[in-house]
Order: C-alpha cells, then structure tokens, then sequence
C-alpha cells in the first residue's frame, strides 16, 4: 500500500525534480572542484500517519535532501542544501505566495517541491567570519519556545509538529559575526521578504482558530485568502544586531531587530467580487523586537531565560468592522530548565508569558498566555533505542498536545521513527483546533 | 692481554650496573611514586587526529563512530572538541567540553539541524561518554590516577621477559569521591618502562567488577607516548567499546578559538590536521 501510494505521488514529478537537483550541482561543479574537501549527506525520508479516530490514512509525504559542504581553503568555505518533497493534495506542501521571487522552491508543482534550503558563501579568520547567501539567523536560547527566536520565518504548514522547531526558513542576506576581547557582536540582514510559510486550505493543519484568523469563522464562512507580493526587498527586509558576553558562569545578549512578523495580520482586500466568497489578504506588518537572553550551567542542570519586548505589535481586533487591527505592546518571556537526571533521563522543562496589552482593544486573544513545555528521553538497547516524550500546551486555555515518540536506528544509516500526537482543548485555542487530527505516525530515514 | 681483562671487566661491571638499573624501580619506589611517574608522564599540550570508535552489545550488535578529535590540556582547564564524520546521519554533529580547575564545567552541543550551538548540563565525572563504555572522568584522566582523588598501595611487582610491571591499586580517598567517579577501586598494570598502563580493572562502586580498560597499542607522538587502540569491556552490561586513534599529530600552536563553543557550528577544524607534526 505504501509503495504503491508512494509511487502513484512520485513517479510522474520525480523527473523534473531529478534533473534541477543535478543541474543545480553541475552548477556547483566549479565550486567542488577548487575545494580541498568536500562532503555531502543524502537524506531519504518517508513518512505516514494515521487518525486515532477514524483511523484513515491522512499523511504521507516522501523527501529527498542533500547537505553539501565545500571547504574551499583555510579561510573560505560553502554550503549548499536542497530538498525535494512529494506529497497527496490532503497533506500539501505548504502556501508559497509568501516566498519572494528569489527565494520561491525552483520546482512548485502541486504534489512535488524542490527547494534550495541554504545556499551561502562563507569566510571566516580566528573570531570573525562573514556569510555572504541563503542563510538563517537563529537567535534565543530556548528550545522551540520562540521568544527572541523570531528573525526567521518558520514553516507552520504541518503546525509545531517537526523533527526540528522551530523550522527555519532560510533567506537571501549577508551576517557578520566578530569578537572584540569578550564582545561577540553578530550582525544580520535578510533581503529577501520570504515570510512565514502556512498550510494551505482544506489541508490537515490548516488554521481554523478565530484568534489566527481575524475573528473570522473559516470553517463555516468561504473564505479566499490571498497574500502581500514579498518582492519588496528594502521595505520588507530584516535587519538586527545582537550582543553577547559573559556573565558569571553563564553568557548574556542583548539584541534588536526589524523585520516582518512571524504571524500574519488579517484585511478584507480592496476589491470584492459580488456573489464570490470574501477575499482576505494575509499582512506580514514589520515590527521591532528589543531583547536579551541569558543561560548557564549549574552544575547538571543548565538555566534559560529569555524576554522580548515589541512596541509596534500588529494584531488584528474586534472592532466594528470585520478584520480590523492595530499596534499594541507585547511582551514575552520564557525560562527554561535542562537536567541531566538519575539513570541516564535527560529532562527539559519550559514556561513561557506571552503578554498582549489589550487596554482599550477588543482582542481576539486572551490579553496572556502561558504555555507550558516538558521533555523527558533517554537512550536504551546501546543506545539504538531513544524513547521520547513531551508536553506542549497552553496553561491559561488548558489546551496542548501529548507526544510521546520511539526511534529506533535499526542500522547505522536506517532510523525507524514512530509515535503519537494526542492533541485536547477547546476547539478554538490554538492545540484543540488540531483535535480532530490526533495521529499516530510513522517515519523512516536513510542517511547516507 | 690485560686488555682482554680490562675490557672483560669493564663489561661486567657494564651489566651489574645495568641489573641494578633494571631491578630499581621495584625495590625503592613506594605506591604513591609509582602514582606521581603515572601523572606526570609526559603529556602533548594539544593534539589532533580521527577517533573511531565501535560499541557491541551482547548480543554482538556493533554501532560504529568516527570523529575528529581536538584534545588540549592546560593547567586550568582540559578541552576535548569531538566532530562527528560517520555516520552520515550524525556528520557535521560537534561536541566540545570543558574541564575548568577553576570554575563550572561547561559542554556544548551542535547539531545541524537546529543550526544552534546549545549549552548542556555538565557531566558528572560517572556519566557514560556519548554512549560508550568510557565516563567523563576517563576521558579527563587521560589513563592517569589523579592523586587528589585515589588512596594507593602495590601489589606484588611482575616480570615478563626484559619488561616490569607494577601493580598499583587505589580506592577513593573519600566517600563523595568514589560516589562522583562511579568507582570503589581500581587494580591496574603498569609499564615501568613508559609509565603507561597495560590495563586498569574498575569496580563499582558496590565493589562487584565493572569493567577493564585494555590498552592495545602505545605510539609515541612528538616525545609523548599516546594510546592509540584501546577497548573498555563493562562485565556487568556485557558491552564493549573499542577505540582506534589514527593520524594522531601533536599541535604545537592550537589557535586559542578553535576549542570554543562559537568555532563549534563551523565545523570540523579539518585544516588543523596539516598543521600537526
């Protein structure tokens, strides 16, 4: 059943797909040739899930991913990554009308995506380095919880549940990283629009939350959603600074940046067709985000903290009109605990407030949230076996989602995954929209 | 011919002082001198080269890894940084600790996919190093009993051919010390030759056997003898490690940001290796 669903996805997209992967590395060519090591990692990923309701078969997507890098000489080094995904119209790839042009997958077909995930040139000499392409700038100290982490877009078109969160997307820009005596100054600048990637209607983890939609009740009003053109590379570019040093025992930073926000605000567009569906348009307003970090070890334990402060927050409101926004003041922040516990148990726990001032709005959000994040795992069967499992949710709306997860590296280069994500809450919070697609799930993963 | 005898006498006289030699170090050395030629065995400040390494199960399961290894030792502070090139799925993986004198201890890890070098909690000298057979503290130790730590006595002294062993011993010389490293004692073989251990046998800290380090091979690398094959059997799990040291090459100018958890998201310090002597 899995080949042949497997095959009935692949074979007719896997062509073009092929040939822009070795066009791309014939490209490359040049590059390998001048660099005195190079190394690249081949990645084959399956995966499927079933509904613990009903259990039907909902998910399955097929990917290929290459990781090359170029050591070029002592001080010059590249990096190319590209992925090739194929997957059923149920499942989708995730909207890409908020890619810039630049940065848009090289193949967009429906069932099949090929796309450059970093593409970047590098020179680096002892404490300072320049990075020159398709990058990320990954900021924040906790895990998952974004609370400074917020310079990239992210894909959310399969919600938070990724191997990795959050889920980067890479953009075209140049980052300078230096150190003066204990100061670590890193400078970054994406000038590229790309913005947060969504899952496109009628998918599973389409957003159907009033809170994510302007108020807007999507699943009984039909609704066309458009996005911004993001080919405004200035206007809707990133820029953003952070300063590191040590503090006692641990590191401290201090960092700003400004650039489009990593969640959408909702607007009816100008133009309405009579007798079609309203059509709204997804911003991504630009923002500045003030913030500092701090972790340190104590010991077998390692401390988090984190806190962000945005004065020009874009929200959407209830007001008199559908869709209406405006700016407010936001704050976050989150602390975060590593243990290194008894019997070889790694435990990980997080809190996170994210703080709306909803003073004299009508907001479409509890003013505060508070959400909550555990993680226990340990290895077992020499260290073949790893048994994972977390809890995410949101304390104040009591909604959140149970996963508990094996994976099992069945040879060196085989991983076999599997595991389940229980989701429960109200159906409008932000988990229990998802209820309905509890799954249980499967992976496996050739890396050669 | 009173040459002959001359030259007859002188080497006899040659070969008692060379018996005496040989047959010193068993007569006149007490354990904790054996201990100190152990620790103050001549040590490379900073070395290079690949780590491969193969763990069995009982079952004859095997798990193999390979690894740059940057090893640096100073007075204040031990840096080990471990960058992953086998498996596929784990290359790029880096891992570097620090082992102050002064301060906390600190590990850091990078992992491509997250594209962030991350803190970890520092390891108690008992925990097992990355899945292996080996803790943390063996690792730091370097096949050396730290004097501060052990109480030693010596066994009966063993002849091999033209080669002496000692048989040095050790139990913690307190209670939290033998709770921090995981052990109750430890009975190794040395060389008195190379003051290197040919094996050390640790037990629990229930005092039942736990497991034997074997040192294979020795090669001596810019005046300094290095273990370059070595296993570690654990009885108690029935699991084996085994590790080979290859191109190993002695570092005589580390630059100072190499070993830092920065320098960790840039991978492997691959130019290194043609810096080394």
């Amino acid at each position: 059943m899995l080949v042949s669903m497997l095959a009935k996805t692949t074979t007719k997209n896997i062509k073009p797909a092929i040939l822009v992967i070795l066009t791309l590395y014939l490209s490359f060519s040049g590059l390998a040739y001048g660099a005195s090591n190079v190394s690249t990692i081949w990645s084959i990923d399956y995966r499927f899930s079933t509904n613990l309701h009903n259990s039907d078969l909902e998910f399955s997507r097929f990917s290929l991913a290459s990781e090359t890098r170029f050591s070029l000489s002592r001080n010059w080094s590249a990096q190319l990554e590209a992925r090739a995904e194929f997957a059923d119209d149920d499942v989708g790839l995730g909207t890409i009308n908020g890619y810039s042009s630049l940065s848009r997958p090289l193949v967009d077909k429906k069932h099949t995506r090929l796309e450059l995930d970093r593409a970047f040139i590098q020179w680096r000499k002892r404490a300072h380095s320049f990075t020159l392409g398709k990058q990320v700038t990954p900021w924040g100290v906790l895990d998952g919880v974004q609370i400074t982490d917020r310079f990239d877009p992210v894909r959310r078109r399969d919600f938070i549940f990724t191997d990795v969160r959050p889920e980067r997307i890479a953009r075209w820009g140049a980052r300078w990283r230096n150190k003066i005596g204990n100061f670590k100054l890193d400078t970054s600048f994406a000038l590229d629009g790309t913005i947060t990637q969504q899952a496109e209607p009628g998918t599973l983890f389409f957003t159907t939350s009033t809170r994510f939609t302007g108020g807007v009740d999507v699943t009984n009003t039909p609704v066309n959603i458009s996005s911004q053109n993001r080919n405004n590379s200035l206007a809707q570019s990133t820029f953003g600074a952070r300063v590191s040093h040590p503090l006692g025992e641990g590191d401290i930073s201090f960092l700003m940046f400004r650039g489009p926000d990593t969640d959408p605000i909702l607007s009816l567009t100008t133009h309405q067709s009579i007798n079609e569906p309203i059509t709204v348009e997804l911003n991504y307003q630009r923002r500045t985000l003030y913030g500092a970090t701090y972790d340190v070890t104590i010991g077998e334990t390692v401390l988090r903290a984190e806190l962000a402060y945005i004065p020009d927050q874009p929200i959407n409101i209830i007001g008199d009109t559908p869709l209406q926004s405006a700016d407010t003041r936001r704050l976050l922040a989150g602390f975060g605990l590593d243990w290194s516990a008894p019997d070889q148990w790694f435990v990980n726990a997080q809190l996170a407030i994210d703080y709306i001032d909803g003073e004299e709005l009508n907001l479409l959000r509890p003013d505060t949230d508070t959400i909550l994040t555990l993680r226990a795992q340990r290895l077992f069967v020499n260290g073949r076996l790893l048994f994972k499992a977390e809890l995410l949710g949101t304390l104040n709306q009591r909604d959140g989602v149970l996963r508990p997860e094996l994976v099992y590296e069945y040879t060196d280069k085989l991983k076999l995954r599997s595991g389940i994500d229980w989701l429960f809450g109200d159906e409008n919070s932000q988990f229990g929209q998802f209820k309905d697609n509890s799954r249980l799930w499967f992976a496996a993963t050739y890396t050669f | 011919m009173k040459y002959f005898y001359l030259y007859i006498n002188i080497s006899l006289l040659g070969l008692f002082l060379t018996a005496a030699q040989a047959s010193e170090p068993a007569t006149s050395l007490s354990p904790l001198d054996v201990a100190k030629n152990v620790v103050n065995r001549s040590a490379s400040k900073a070395r290079i080269g690949y780590m491969h390494f193969i763990m069995r199960n009982k079952s004859g399961s095997e798990r193999k890894r390979s690894a740059l290894l940057v090893h640096s030792q100073e007075p204040a502070h031990t840096k080990i940084g471990i960058y992953f090139t086998k498996p596929a799925g784990l290359q790029n993986t880096s891992f570097l600790s620090q082992d102050n004198s002064d301060s906390q201890d600190q590990n850091w890890l990078y992992l491509p996919a997250t594209d962030r070098v991350r803190k970890l909690p520092a390891s108690s000298r008992g925990d097992y190093f990355m899945g292996t057979d080996l803790s943390y503290g063996d690792i730091k130790e370097n096949f050396k009993f730290a004097l501060e730590d052990w109480d030693f006595s010596l066994a009966e002294q063993q002849i091999e051919g033209d080669k002496s062993y000692y048989i040095l011993q050790g139990t913690p010389k307190n209670e939290d010390i033998k709770q921090e490293l995981g052990y109750a004692s430890f009975t190794s073989k040395i060389d008195a030759q190379t003051w290197f251990p040919v094996n050390i046998k640790y037990t629990d800290i229930y005092n039942a056997p736990l497991k034997e380090i074997s040192i294979l091979a020795l090669d001596m690398i810019a005046k300094t003898w290095i273990a370059t094959h070595f296993s570690v059997f654990n009885s108690q799990l029935s699991h084996q490690t085994e590790i080979v040291l290859s191109d190993m090459q002695y570092l005589p100018n580390l630059p100072s940001n190499i070993l830092t958890a920065d320098e960790l998201a840039y991978g492997a310090p691959l130019m290194l290796l043609n810096e080394g002597e």
